[in-house]
């Protein structure tokens, strides 16, 4: 039985105007287009006021924060990046920002990104001859791998058969991430034509 | 004639590739859609793993689910979290949602997760035994100001109630008063576990899209900072199989699988034909 | 220079919290992200004048013609303004923001699919050991991702967890090392005020 919700044929004519674009570029599928340009940049406008009120005029008003003036005018600078003499000023609140942003990254990317991720590497001495191949596969896609972003050096003799198999499982370690985003990304195709088969038409 | 025939279809299919493919593609998806081909299901050993762990949860467990769905990953991950929380809602445990991307709990929690895994039928009452706190902006520092400090971050929940009015808030502080992570979406993995799990060493388990398996899912959980994972469709029809509910994952893996045999079947074309022009 | 002291200040600060968790720091650090939030919320706001400006100026010239520019600048002014005077939770704006740009959102995104797959279907094609390499890694992880098959012949699967889990483990983690260390790098030069790129410094 077709439905007669509203809003799930909403969601069915823009599953119907974007996939039009299969035929070839029409008008439903630029209506699409413009509808989510529009719409995107009225919702960030939206979450950028938002946060402004929440993080700094709330506490300003209701509980005179006045430490909350700083970044109230120092993100008035920022919009000094459209003029040539005034870009100077953007610099400050940029650098706060990057400062917090790297800072915040570095000290934790040591410990999780490069000691833990080493410490999974010394493993126990393998015992059957399937997890010593594992372990001389896992060594040298490792050493490869970060070998070939080594720029330094020329590519002979045994630094370059080990950057050699590190490229072949690195390509093999690629395909099996495409595959993995084939899987994934039908799902979402299908999540959409459900839209249509189940909610709208009561098929299936 | 025949030849000639041929060769017209052969040109049409030249001239019109990415047309004819991708109309065959949402063609193949759309019969198993109409027609389930209830092909079998055999389960994985990473949705066992996230399975054991919540079956060793129980009334007094206290879980942070981070809502970082965004809205193209859903239809990937929303069976399995649909799933694992059907899961934990039979524990009993008590679940504080947050989140950490505008599209979490603002967009999809309400209308696709609690919608399916309705915890009033198990007795749940908000603000006893679930709450959301709401959307933390700021990125990567959010994720250890809130860790740190709650309070800090989120003073009122998604429904505008302060959350020191929550009974189910009294001695929660920080990140050290809970006892298991759920991640929920999968991009940030990597995030949850600089700032969360390591950290304040606590189990975590996630539900994700299948295309992080080998960008983080996998490498973490084999240094065990990931104490197991629901990835993709596939795999949340696995645990819909295991919590023994039955949800939309398990009509959409037929389509996973046809288009799946689709592809590979023009690839291995497609190689036959590269080999016999160079052989010519 | 001012401006690179600061950074590199924010920067220490930062690390000697994580490894110091002093109550002074932890504030100062906690504010100093949310005026990062407060910061990017003006960039935001900065955006959307821009974009009406721009497509104001387009219906202007087309004298009314040009009939996207005029709808983008429509949905872009009712939907902030109903957001911003209204509130997040006002029905008219979550209206718009569920059906219209969650599951639009959705829909456009879903899109890329299809030219993922045909894209693929040309990409993977054996040329060399490189690009065989590739087709095997593609072809086996979507067989183990067929149920069926997976669960007629088993082996498949088995094939499938031991690429993703044992043959891209090692590159993987080198990738996960090469981040943390570009990371850390990148961190170190921000600190000595070598990195001068973002303020629009070149080396």
């Amino acid at each position: 039985m077709i439905s007669t919700d509203i809003a799930i044929w909403i969601g069915a004519l823009w599953v119907i105007f974007a996939y039009s674009f299969i035929i070839r570029d029409n008008p439903l599928f630029k209506f699409c287009e413009a509808t989510m340009i529009g719409t995107t940049a009225g919702v960030f406008t939206v979450i950028a006021f938002d946060n402004i009120k929440k993080l700094a005029l709330l506490p300003l008003i209701e509980k005179q924060a006045y430490i909350n003036i700083i970044p109230l005018i120092i993100g008035i600078l920022l919009l000094a990046q459209v003029s040539r003499r005034q870009f100077y000023l953007s610099r400050l609140p940029i650098a706060i920002m990057v400062g917090g942003g790297i800072g915040t990254a570095m000290s934790r990317t040591i410990t999780s990104n490069i000691v833990i991720q080493l410490r999974s590497i010394m493993v126990p001495l393998p015992k059957t001859p399937f997890e010593i191949l594992n372990i001389i596969i896992l060594i040298v896609g490792l050493l490869g791998t970060l070998l070939i972003f080594t720029y330094t050096r020329e590519r002979k003799g045994p630094f370059g058969w080990v950057t050699k198999i590190g490229e072949y499982l690195m390509m093999a370690a690629m395909g099996s991430t495409f595959g993995l985003l084939i899987t994934m990304r039908v799902t979402y195709v299908i999540t959409r034509l459900q839209i249509i088969v189940f909610d709208l038409l009561g098929l299936g | 004639m025949t030849e000639t025939k041929g060769m017209d279809w052969l040109a049409f299919f030249r001239k019109y590739r990415r047309q004819t493919t991708q109309s065959l593609i949402i063609a193949i998806i759309i019969i198993p859609l109409i027609r389930p081909l209830g092909l079998p299901l055999p389960i994985t050993e990473r949705p066992k793993a996230v399975y054991a762990i919540i079956e060793t949860l129980g009334p007094e467990t206290k879980v942070i689910c981070s809502m970082n769905i965004a809205i193209g990953l859903m239809g990937d991950v929303n069976p399995g979290t649909i799933a694992i929380f059907h899961h934990l809602f039979r524990r009993g445990v008590k679940l504080y949602i947050v989140g950490f991307n505008e599209d979490g709990v603002s967009v999809i929690l309400e209308p696709y997760i609690l919608a399916a895994a309705k915890p009033e039928i198990y007795g749940y009452v908000y603000g006893k035994d679930w709450c959301v706190l709401g959307y933390v902006p700021g990125g990567t520092v959010a994720w250890s100001t809130f860790a740190a400090n709650i309070r800090s971050a989120v003073q009122y929940d998604k429904y505008g109630n302060y959350i020191d009015d929550l009974p189910m808030m009294k001695g929660v502080n920080s990140l050290n008063d809970f006892d298991i992570i759920l991640d929920c979406g999968g991009d940030h993995t990597d995030i949850v576990v600089q700032q969360w799990a390591d950290p304040y060493n606590k189990p975590y388990i996630s539900s994700a899209g299948i295309g992080g398996v080998t960008i983080w899912l996998e490498p973490y959980f084999k240094t065990g900072q990931l104490d197991g994972y629901v990835a993709g469709v596939t795999q949340g029809a696995e645990y819909e199989q295991l919590v023994g509910i039955s949800g939309r994952a398990l009509s959409t893996i037929d389509g996973v699988a046809l288009s799946n045999l689709f592809i590979l079947t023009l690839v291995i074309l497609g190689n036959i034909m590269l080999f016999k022009s160079k052989v010519r | 220079m001012y401006p690179i002291a600061i950074a590199s200040l924010v920067t220490i600060i930062f690390v000697i919290q994580y490894f110091y968790p002093d109550p002074t720091l932890s504030y100062m650090t906690s504010q100093i992200g949310n005026w990062g939030i407060i910061f990017a919320a003006y960039a935001m706001a900065y955006g959307l004048v821009n974009l009406v400006t721009r497509r104001a100026m387009d219906v202007i010239k087309s004298r009314g013609r040009n009939l996207y520019s005029l709808w983008i600048l429509i949905m872009a002014v009712v939907t902030s303004t109903l957001g911003i005077f209204g509130g997040i939770g006002q029905p008219q704006y979550s209206w718009i923001y569920t059906f219209i740009y969650s599951s639009l959102g959705a829909t456009l995104y879903s899109f890329s699919y299809l030219y993922t797959a045909s894209a693929g279907v040309r990409v993977l094609r054996v040329k060399n050991l490189l690009t065989a390499l590739f087709l095997f890694g593609a072809v086996f992880t979507l067989l183990g991702d067929v149920p069926a098959i997976r669960s007629f012949v088993p082996q498949f699967f088995d094939l499938r967890q031991w690429i993703t889990g044992e043959l891209a483990r090692g590159p993987y983690i080198a990738f996960n090392m090469s981040v943390g260390i570009g990371i850390a790098i990148m961190g170190l030069r921000v600190i000595i005020g070598a990195e001068r790129r973002w303020a629009g410094i070149e080396d």
